[in-house]
């Protein structure tokens, strides 16, 4: 049996598989798989005050692929903390798995309150949301530029003590600027990537599909572009990676992992089929063995040869 | 634990216009659903990625049936599934209708709305209900009528069997005894004309609600439904609501 478990900045996790923000709930997700069996949780976005979300429809299908303009809804800091978290702790047990809480915010100063009350609570990491394509006042605009990008992960920084891992959008130019620049501004750790954005007609009513008309791309056919980057911004950056997008399999990990990534984490694998973040977990491992790869370690240092 | 399973279809028939039953054999284990549940079907094809959130018509020793419309790429595709055909299912989803109060029960379905209100009539008339009666509305071809185990009213848009006019105006030209409950499913306008409705009359209300779903368990948030309680998921904290409950603007 191969050793999965991985140091992820500073912390011991049991195994290098997270589930991605959005696409896990403690009692959804709980209801058809053992979550404490994952390296680490991560929460949906979390705000420093309720956000509703946008209109739906909120979610489309597209070949190999879906769009989702959920809008970052979320029940606040103060609910998360006293609502979800005590059931994602119960869930998990003694069975050491970490939980990364999300974080989304309008302003920088809603990121600094966010991040000060997330960092005081009962979670292992903090993961800042600047690239999400659903919302016009934020998320997105903090993450394509470098300049600004650095300044909101430098505020957080300073107010935080916890592992600070920093979320980049793949919608733009040069992703290794940024990741360079949240580098800079004391990010521990970079996740990647969020979702591309992405549009669909209903051509049979001649309208959108989804009601917010723009929705984020993940999936199987997002991987590619997701590999792409991991692979650059592993070049141009010596903190560890959470690498993410369109992983389906264990071999989809191992890929992440061959071309830079520390972790993996798994979205929307788990809408297509419920218990796919242990069973990618199962798959590495079994690839892991069939490839003799003796730990992560091990599947990381391919990257030096390619 | 939920669970997906392989199911085998054991039936697929039209049985109107574009409406197919669906009857899949299941492994002994399997959940009994309850009334107003669904499930999931995931498609034998693994580029088209997201499941199909179907209501529980009916269920008898391992055997589930559905009723499926064709209205797109996946349904179409579920209806070309032939006898043996492997197909992945959830376990039951949803909360379902709940049932046990006193008073008259009125089930009040349109178009295919009436398909989860099939297994509640069953489940009521083995509870020994007799004060069961059932209103189902459709544009013109009835469906799955002469199955319900109680009373039946249909209503027709065009005229072509029982009443003339949509459901709604069915049940304002009948008589509604106080105290009655009603259990609806339909389209998202009838639910709403329906909830005008028993709101006037005191009536208490229970709506089965719609929405495009991601997960289909609660990890997306993708198919909430405006509620005076704030959002909630269609697919979690529904697909059943207290109509009391529902904010209609849209
Ligand atoms: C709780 C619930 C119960 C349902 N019960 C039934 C039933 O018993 N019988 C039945 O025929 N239909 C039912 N539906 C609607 C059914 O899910 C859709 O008609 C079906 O998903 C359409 O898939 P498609 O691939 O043919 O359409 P496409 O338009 O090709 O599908 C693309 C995507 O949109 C979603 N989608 C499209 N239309 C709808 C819709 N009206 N509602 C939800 N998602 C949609 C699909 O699931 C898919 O993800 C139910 C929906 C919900 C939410
Ligand atoms: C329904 C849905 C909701 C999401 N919500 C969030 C979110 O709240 N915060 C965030 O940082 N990313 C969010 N994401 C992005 C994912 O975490 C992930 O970065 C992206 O989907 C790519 O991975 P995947 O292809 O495995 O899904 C969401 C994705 C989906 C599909
Ligand atoms: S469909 Fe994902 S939360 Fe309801």
């Amino acid at each position: 049996m191969s050793n999965l478990q991985i140091d992820f900045c500073g912390q011991q996790l049991q195994n290098p598989i997270i589930t991605a923000s959005g696409t896990f709930s403690a009692r959804g997700s709980g209801s058809f798989y053992d979550f404490s069996r994952l390296g680490a949780v991560t929460s949906k976005g979390v705000a420093i005050d309720p956000w509703p979300g946008n209109p739906t429809p909120r979610v489309a299908e597209t070949r190999s692929g879906m769009l989702n303009s959920i809008g970052l809804e979320n029940p606040g800091a103060v609910r998360f903390i006293a609502e979800e978290l005590p059931v994602i702790k119960n869930g998990i047990g003694g069975s050491g798995t970490k939980i990364i809480a999300n974080l989304a915010g309008r302003t920088i100063e809603q990121y600094v309150e966010v991040a000060r009350l997330l960092d005081a609570a009962d979670v292992d990491m903090l993961e800042l949301n600047i690239s999400c394509p659903n919302v016009k006042e934020g998320g997105v605009a903090f993450g394509t530029s470098p300049q600004v990008a650095a300044k909101v992960t430098e505020e957080v920084r300073r107010v935080v003590a916890k592992p600070l891992i920093v979320k980049l959008s793949p919608n733009v130019t040069d992703i290794c600027e940024i990741a360079k620049a949240v580098e800079a501004a004391g990010a521990d750790a970079i996740s990647m990537i969020n979702t591309l954005t992405g549009m669909r007609i209903d051509v049979k009513n001649r309208r959108h599909i989804l009601a917010n008309k723009v929705g984020g791309l993940s999936g199987p056919a997002v991987l590619p572009v997701a590999i792409r980057m991991v692979y650059q911004v592993s070049g141009a950056v010596k903190i560890p990676i959470l690498g993410m997008g369109g992983v389906m399999t264990g071999e989809d990990a191992a890929e992440f992992l061959m071309v830079g990534a520390s972790a993996v984490a798994v979205g929307t694998a788990a809408l297509v089929d419920p218990t796919a973040p242990v069973r990618i977990l199962d798959e590495l491992s079994d690839f892991m063995d069939k490839h003799g790869f003796a730990d992560i370690q091990a599947i990381k240092e391919v990257r030096h040869g390619l | 634990m939920n669970k997906i399973v392989t199911a085998e279809i054991a039936e697929n028939s039209e049985i109107a216009k574009e409406m197919f039953r669906l009857r899949l054999k299941l492994p002994g284990d399997y959940p009994r659903p309850k009334p107003g549940q669904f499930v999931n079907l995931y498609l034998n094809d693994a580029s088209l990625l997201l499941p199909r959130p179907i209501s529980v018509c009916d269920y008898e020793q391992g055997l589930l049936t559905l009723v499926c419309a064709v209205v797109g790429k996946g349904t179409e595709m579920i209806s070309g599934y032939g006898v043996g055909t492997k197909i992945r299912v959830s376990t039951p989803l949803g909360n379902g209708f709940s049932t046990g109060g006193s008073g008259h029960y009125l089930l009040v379905g349109g178009s295919f709305g009436v398909v989860p209100l099939l297994l509640l009539a069953k489940e009521l008339a083995a509870q020994g209900r007799t004060d069961v009666r059932a209103f189902l509305g459709f544009y013109d071809e009835t469906l799955i009528v002469e199955e319900f185990p109680c009373v039946v009213e249909v209503a027709t848009d065009v005229g072509s069997c029982g009443f003339k006019g949509n459901v709604v105006e069915l049940l304002e030209c009948s008589e509604i005894p106080v105290g009655t409950q009603i259990l609806a499913c339909g389209s998202k306008p009838m639910l709403c004309a329906l909830s005008k409705f028993a709101a006037e009359r005191g009536l208490y209300l229970q709506v089965s609600m719609e929405e495009r779903m991601g997960c289909g368990y609660g990890a997306c948030v993708g198919c909430v439904c405006k509620t005076t309680k704030g959002n909630r998921k269609v697919c979690d904290d529904g697909p059943v609501f207290d109509a009391s409950e529902v904010i209609w603007d849209e």
